[in-house]
């Protein structure tokens, strides 16, 4: 288990995180259908810190407030209380260096596949040609570059989802946010799509660094460098648990001894949140 | 008039599910593909035939109500380069579709607006509600004074008439439209502008389009009352100025081009809509 930070927000070569979440706390404020205005903690001393290049899973019970630190870290929701630093500075408002996958995959149903993946190109005024060049790459690496010009609802979900994540690399954020991305699919297109994500994450370049959502442990371990297990509501970071698992992984990952280690500590850790929230 | 819609697009929704399944039984599937038309023009005959029984039957006074076939030549003849209905059609047409025009732009771009901002709308929400429900003919008075006789106050009429309708469904429409493609479009990077060009827009058309056919309708409807309150040229002129003389098949012949017109530009709107809704096929029922 490695140590949770506080305080610092520098790693120990002296480099700034390339994401730091220092005391963050969250209220929502909102009417109630009784009397007055009613509000809800949902973050509350939530300190991570997280590596440039690091692939981190973020488990929690339901409802503890995962998709609300995500859109936090989006810039689509604000915090009242601690510090959030990207790069070491302040984060405010939506961040260009930040792509977001969401769980429901929340593709412009009215453009095509490939014009999806242009869109933060085009926002970007990346002009039309190089545009094209970008996106026809992207949807190869994900193995869609047969459906360029099919619109989103006449692909499979398992698609779908692998448009979402084309989109939000086109534009080649440095941080990857991603919220259950795989939640609904069946189990052979999720393993399938795991293998996928890990091997776009491990070839290109420079890598990205990623925070992923997920409620499936197994996923968790399979994917990530560490997994940070959340507590029920109000949330925090109850315990961060290292993978040491070899790169790059494949499906025999999931046999080992170290595999089956991890599993029922982060099972262990859960089951006590899930327990106290009876 | 909102049946008169719905009518149509469950017509169309039946005629592409035939077109995508049409392959296995070629020569019915492609009469059926027609069957519109020729129920159509069943009815259409029909009511023609009950037009020219009430006519020579006297069952409505024949000075009143001309024979189809009377009307139907002063019709051609009227609407050829030298004929008299001619030159009355384009003053009408153009300042149909240029208060239309006006109150497309000022409707959709008021509706985006006022729909994106929830505090906007509850401030404007009691001026609305007054406006919206006020008799256009009740301000054709306000009207003459602020434009005049002339053309501006006829297409400022027309204008205001088909404001409302597409105005009411882009407010709704845009509120409408899902929170999570306009984070999606933040994330992405995109500012307010492009958030409302290419993403509220686009997400919202399909639910303004219903408000814009609507708006085509009034648009004329207010147009001739206008042309009856004053107007040298134009259809509501002529039909009232027919009616006056006692030109009885020169009257229905008037109402017939407008009738005509009014169903053309259905025509064109449906077109457009098909068009930019070709999307949604496969999403909605539509
Ligand atoms: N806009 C909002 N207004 C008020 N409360 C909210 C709002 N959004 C979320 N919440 C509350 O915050 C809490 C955390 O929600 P969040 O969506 O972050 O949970 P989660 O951990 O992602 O859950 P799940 O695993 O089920 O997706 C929930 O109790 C929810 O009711
Ligand atoms: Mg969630």
């Amino acid at each position: 288990m490695t140590e949770l930070v506080t305080g610092l927000t520098k790693s120990a070569t002296g480099n700034a995180y390339k994401l730091y979440a220092g005391d963050l706390g969250k209220t929502f404020r909102h009417i109630s259908h009784g009397a007055g205005t009613a509000a809800t903690e949902v973050l509350k001393g939530f300190n991570l810190a997280i590596q440039e290049g690091e692939f981190v899973a973020l488990l929690g019970p339901s409802g503890c407030g995962k998709s609300t630190f995500l859109n936090i870290i989006a810039g689509l929701e604000d915090f009242n209380e601690g510090r959030l630093l990207l790069d070491g500075a302040a984060v405010r408002g939506v961040s260009k260096t930040v792509g977001v996958v969401f769980q429901s995959y929340a593709l412009f149903p009215w453009l095509s596949v490939q014009k999806n993946v242009e869109a933060g190109l085009r926002i970007r005024g990346v002009p039309a040609r190089e545009r094209h060049e970008i996106a026809s790459r992207v949807l190869r690496m994900v193995g869609l570059e047969g459906f360029t010009q099919h619109l989103p609802h006449r692909l499979s979900g398992g698609m779908r989802q692998r448009v979402a994540i084309a989109r939000a690399l086109a534009y080649d954020p440095e941080v990857l946010v991603l919220d259950e991305p795989f939640a609904a699919l069946d189990a052979q297109t999720r393993e399938f799509l795991q293998n996928e994500l890990l091997r776009i994450w491990e070839t290109v370049g420079r890598k990205k660094t990623i925070l992923f959502v997920t409620h499936s442990i197994d996923e968790a371990i399979f994917l990530a460098d560490r997994i940070a297990v959340m507590t029920k509501r109000p949330g925090k970071i109850k315990s961060v648990i290292d993978v040491n698992l070899s790169r790059p992984r494949d499906d025999t990952a999931r046999a080992t001894a170290e595999y089956g280690r991890i599993r029922r500590e982060v099972a262990a850790i859960l089951q006590e949140e899930v327990e106290l929230g009876k | 008039m909102a049946n008169d819609i719905s009518l149509q697009t469950a017509t169309v929704k039946a005629m592409l599910v035939r077109d995508a399944g049409g392959k296995s039984i070629p020569s019915i599937q492609s009469l059926l593909k027609y069957d519109k038309y020729i129920y159509g023009l069943l009815g259409l005959a029909f009511f023609v035939f009950l037009w020219w029984f009430a006519n020579s039957t006297g069952v409505l006074n024949p000075k009143f109500l001309s024979p189809p076939q009377t009307v139907l030549m002063t019709l051609i003849a009227g609407v050829l380069p030298d004929g008299d209905i001619w030159p009355e059609i384009w003053p009408s047409l153009g300042r149909g579709l240029e208060g239309f025009a006006i109150a497309l732009a000022l409707g959709i771009l008021g509706g985006i607006f006022v729909g994106s901002f929830t505090l906007l709308e509850k401030v404007l929400a009691p001026i609305l509600l007054f406006f919206r429900n006020l008799s256009i003919l009740a301000l054709f008075p306000v009207f003459l004074l602020f434009f005049g006789i002339g053309e501006e106050s006829k297409i400022a009429i027309v204008a205001w008439a088909s404001f409302w309708p597409i105005f009411i469904s882009t407010t709704s429409a845009v509120k409408g439209v899902e929170r999570i493609l306009i984070n999606a479009a933040r994330t992405l990077g995109a500012e307010r502008p492009y958030i409302f060009a290419h993403v509220v827009l686009p997400a919202a058309v399909p639910n303004i389009f219903p408000g814009i056919r609507l708006a085509a309708s009034y648009a004329f409807t207010a147009l001739v009352a206008a042309e009856y309150l004053g107007a040298t040229e134009g259809l509501g002129i002529y039909i009232r100025a027919s009616q006056e003389r006692f030109e009885i098949p020169s009257m229905y012949a008037g109402i017939l081009v407008l009738g005509l017109i009014g169903v053309a530009i259905n025509l064109v709107l449906t077109g457009v809509e098909q068009r930019v809704t070709r999307w949604q096929l496969g999403i909605t029922s539509r």
